[in-house]
């Protein structure tokens, strides 16, 4: 249909209804056009039909009594007629009786009448009807009409034409002007949704002008802007939404980007302080592989350190107990001499080797306080020289040093004494030893201490501090350790100072060391008189008691020997903790010497339990002990012991620690007695 | 039906012969009177008598003749051929003297005018079509009066007798008669 392919509603609508007119128009016209014809024809028909009757009734008598010219009168009835163009009568004997003519028409009667009958003969109706009066047939009756169907049909076409041209022209114009009650609510919507389009504007409404269904359709297309309207703006809040995200991730990436960027810097650099570790650590790997083997011959020089004495030892000791071998009391003296020299040579070992595991592992404590150089220098003068003089080496020290310097008072005399113990060793025969002290900057001192030895070599100077490196003296007839360097650089470092060497050989070496000057106030409480010690002299004043307690039986056998020269002491001896308590509540002895490890109850457990005797108390316990540890030693003094010796006994020391004691007992009962009369 | 084609041929003939003929035939010959004859019989048709003019529906319609007899036997060869309206036809010659009851159609022929004063005298009042074929019987009060006019039989209808005898003649009868004499003159 072409209705569709228009493209406006209004269009659609002017045609649907034109043509709809049209329909109705034409059938309506047709139906009537049809039906008027049909009665126009039947009409004609019994028109005609009717009227030959008529005539045949009418002109029977004019037949009957033979009278053609009544006949002829009857037939002329038909001038009121117009239609009917021709008549005629025969008579029965089918002759031409009467006839009439249409003005205009021509003559042209058939001469015989035909069988009865009506017919369409072009334009004309043509009618033949027998005349029977009461049974008996008179003639017939011809007629010859206008049968104008076609011209009428024409005229009635022509006017359908017209009525419909008219209808048509009326209806078109009706529907311009109506269709507005229908299509201006669409155009509305039309207009608004155009305009919603173009502009986006989702808040416009279409108005609202009727009540039918284009109503419903503006409700709902309001209903759907509504809806639209919402959805964008969700749409669009969340496409903000987005954005910002999208921003933010961004910025997030950039952010990632430039910590990635920054993170290859640091990687990059961390590669670089890798490798440059993993260099430092190749370093360190070969310094820990030559440690490890300095280590290793440590090992194996530290046994045939310990060996070496221990060799002399056991061996005049062997002999010295040997039936088969005799010797002369001169002989014996000379190998217990060895024994003894050897003895304190592996005491001195031990004590080296303990020091530099102490050092080495960090667990050495040390008191920083000022120190003023003038009276350690002394002290060292006084205790060097002894030995400086049997190889007639001079040993120069300042005249005057007033510097003070920060240190631990004994590590920092331990020292000095190493190095000028050294240098006097490793000397030659009447050489010298240079001490010199000098403040080389604000806070720093600097102590040398120069010999006239052989010298050392670039490389023998590399390992100087490695322990057992007995430079140049690897077959010398010195005894030493090769540890005393090495303990000495670490106590220097710990004390936070340095220690250097140059050496020229042939020339001899200087040692020098490093130290943080200090305020020499200090020194007033560092000069303060070592404690005045009771006469040493025993005085034979009645015997005193002593208890030992001791498991070990050598040790008991040891003590019991050398109390056994003294006839002023009367030895106690108990083998535990439990049983030495025992004997000290029985006895109540005037000193006790305690071993502190001992079976059952400890040393120290015991020395407690005798404190808090009254019995007891007052009794001075002396700690004998091979906890020889300054942490230990530290720790027995505050226990409270009198004194804390350690094994093994120097048998001087123990003398002098017996003496001491009693001494203070002695007094101490005097003044007693004194006040209590 | 044989006998209307027969009829109807012999009229044609007739009329034929009275148009061909001379008026010498006029009074006695055959022809005149067949016509005259085939005349009285589509009287007959053309006029209504009155309710109980006959016994029955089917009873005969009498034709009386009187005066002329050579009629009657024309007349008696015709009847029986057909009916008229339903009814049979016969033929009665009627005398002087004799009622005129029963009969429905009277011929008046030639006789003296005393005679024929006292049978239309009769007729009259009766529902009795009279016919006469002189205007001697015409005026003395026939109703239907045959005329010979140009060689053809004409016939004059007089309505004063007619409305008095309550018959009533068609008009299309009136229409074919020469000289309709109204009841005023």
């Amino acid at each position: 249909m072409t209705i569709r392919r228009l493209r406006s509603i209004r269009q659609k609508l002017v045609a649907v209804v034109m043509l709809t007119t049209l329909v109705a128009l034409l059938v309506s016209i047709g139906t009537v056009i049809a039906y008027d014809l049909r009665n126009y024809h039947r009409a004609l028909l019994g028109d005609m039909s009717t009227q030959a009757e008529l005539l045949g009734h009418m002109t029977s008598a004019a037949l009957t009594f033979d009278d053609a010219q009544l006949a002829s009168e009857n037939l002329a009835s038909l001038r009121i007629r117009p239609s009917v163009r021709a008549g005629a009568i025969y008579n029965a004997h089918g002759t031409l009786f009467a006839s009439y003519l249409a003005p205009g028409e021509v003559r042209a009667f058939p001469s015989q009448p035909q069988a009865e009958q009506m017919r369409v003969q072009g334009k004309h109706l043509v009618l033949y009807r027998r005349i029977v009066e009461n049974g008996e047939f008179l003639g017939t009756v011809h007629l010859r009409a206008d049968y104008d169907l076609v011209s009428r049909t024409i005229d009635y076409l022509a006017i359908a034409l017209a009525v419909t041209l008219l209808a048509m022209l009326i209806a078109f114009l009706l529907m311009r002007r109506l269709d507005r009650i229908i299509t201006a609510p669409i155009f509305a919507i039309t207009v608004i949704a155009r305009e919603v389009v173009t502009t986006r504007d989702y808040s416009r409404r279409a108005p609202r002008t009727s009540d039918d269904e284009a109503a419903e359709l503006v409700d709902s297309f309001n209903a759907m802007l509504t809806e639209i309207e919402q959805r964008t703006g969700a749409l669009e809040s969340s496409n903000r939404e987005l954005a910002h995200e999208a921003g933010q991730r961004a910025r997030a990436q950039q952010e990632v980007m430039r910590l990635n960027e920054q993170l290859e810097v640091r990687v990059h650099e961390r590669t670089v302080q890798l490798e440059t570790t993993n260099a430092e650590l190749a370093v360190a790997k070969e310094a820990a592989e030559n440690a490890n083997q300095a280590k290793s011959s440590f090992l194996s020089a530290m046994s045939h350190e310990l060996r070496t004495p221990l060799n002399a030892i056991l061996g005049f000791a062997q002999i010295l107990t040997s039936e088969s071998l005799p010797s002369t009391l001169v002989q014996k003296k000379e190998f217990a001499g060895h024994i003894l020299k050897s003895g304190r040579h592996l005491l001195t070992l031990i004590n080296e080797i303990l020091d530099l595991a102490k050092v080495e592992s960090g667990t050495v404590m040390l008191s920083m306080e000022p120190v003023g150089l003038a009276e350690m220098l002394a002290e060292c003068q006084s205790m060097v020289e002894p030995m400086a003089q049997p190889r007639r080496i001079r040993v120069r020290f300042p005249d005057h040093c007033a510097a003070v310097v920060l240190a631990d008072r004994t590590r920092l005399k331990q020292v000095l004494l190493n190095l000028l113990s050294n240098a006097v060793k490793y000397n030659r025969e009447m050489g010298s030893v240079v001490f010199d002290c000098s403040v080389i900057g604000p806070d720093r001192v600097r102590l040398s201490v120069q010999d006239t030895g052989p010298g050392l070599r670039p490389d023998q100077l590399a390992k100087l501090f490695e322990p057992f490196n007995r430079l140049g003296q690897e077959n010398g007839s010195e005894e030493g350790t090769g540890i005393g360097l090495v303990v000495t650089k670490r106590l220097v470092e710990l004390m936070g100072g340095t220690i250097g060497v140059s050496s020229s050989v042939g020339m001899g070496t200087v040692f020098w060391v490093e130290l943080k000057a200090t305020d020499p106030v200090g020194s007033a409480f560092e000069s303060r008189p070592a404690p005045a010690l009771p006469d040493a002299t025993p005085r034979p004043h009645g015997a005193h008691t002593l208890l030992y307690v001791e498991d070990n039986p050598a040790n008991l056998k040891l003590i019991e020997e050398i109390v056994r020269f003294r006839s002023d002491l009367r030895l106690l001896t108990a083998p535990d903790g439990h049983l030495g308590i025992e004997m000290a509540k029985a006895h109540l002895p005037d000193l006790i010497l305690l071993d502190l490890n001992l079976p059952c109850v400890s040393g120290a457990d015991a020395f407690k339990e005798l404190r808090s005797d009254p019995r007891t108390s007052h009794i001075p316990v002396i700690a004998l002990t091979a906890n020889a540890m300054p942490r230990d030693v530290e720790r027995g003094i505050a226990l409270g012991f009198a004194r804390y010796l350690t094994k093994p006994i120097n048998i001087e020391e123990f003398s002098e620690a017996i003496n001491s004691t009693l001494a203070y007992v002695e007094s101490r009962g005097a003044t007693g007695k004194a006040r209590q009369p | 039906m044989r006998a209307p084609f027969l009829l109807r041929a012999a009229c044609a003939l007739l009329l034929c012969l009275l148009t061909w003929n001379a008026p010498a035939y006029a009074q006695a010959n055959p022809i005149e009177r067949e016509v005259k004859a085939a005349y009285l019989y589509k009287f007959a048709s053309f006029v209504e008598w009155p309710e109980g003019s006959f016994a029955r529906a089917d009873s005969a319609l009498q034709i009386g003749v009187a005066g002329n007899d050579a009629l009657a036997e024309q007349l008696e060869q015709m009847v029986g051929e057909r009916p008229i309206n339903g009814h049979l036809v016969t033929v009665r010659r009627v005398r002087r003297g004799e009622s005129l009851a029963g009969l429905h159609v009277l011929f008046v022929g030639s006789m003296e005018k005393g005679a024929m004063a006292e049978l239309l005298g009769a007729a009259r009042g009766r529902s009795l079509l009279t016919v006469s074929d002189s205007d001697e019987a015409h005026l003395l009060g026939s109703m239907v009066n045959l005329v010979l006019v140009d060689d053809k039989l004409r016939f004059e209808v007089a309505l004063r007798p007619v409305a008095s005898s309550r018959l009533r003649i068609s008009a299309r009868m009136l229409a074919a008669a020469r000289k309709v004499q109204q009841e005023a003159s």
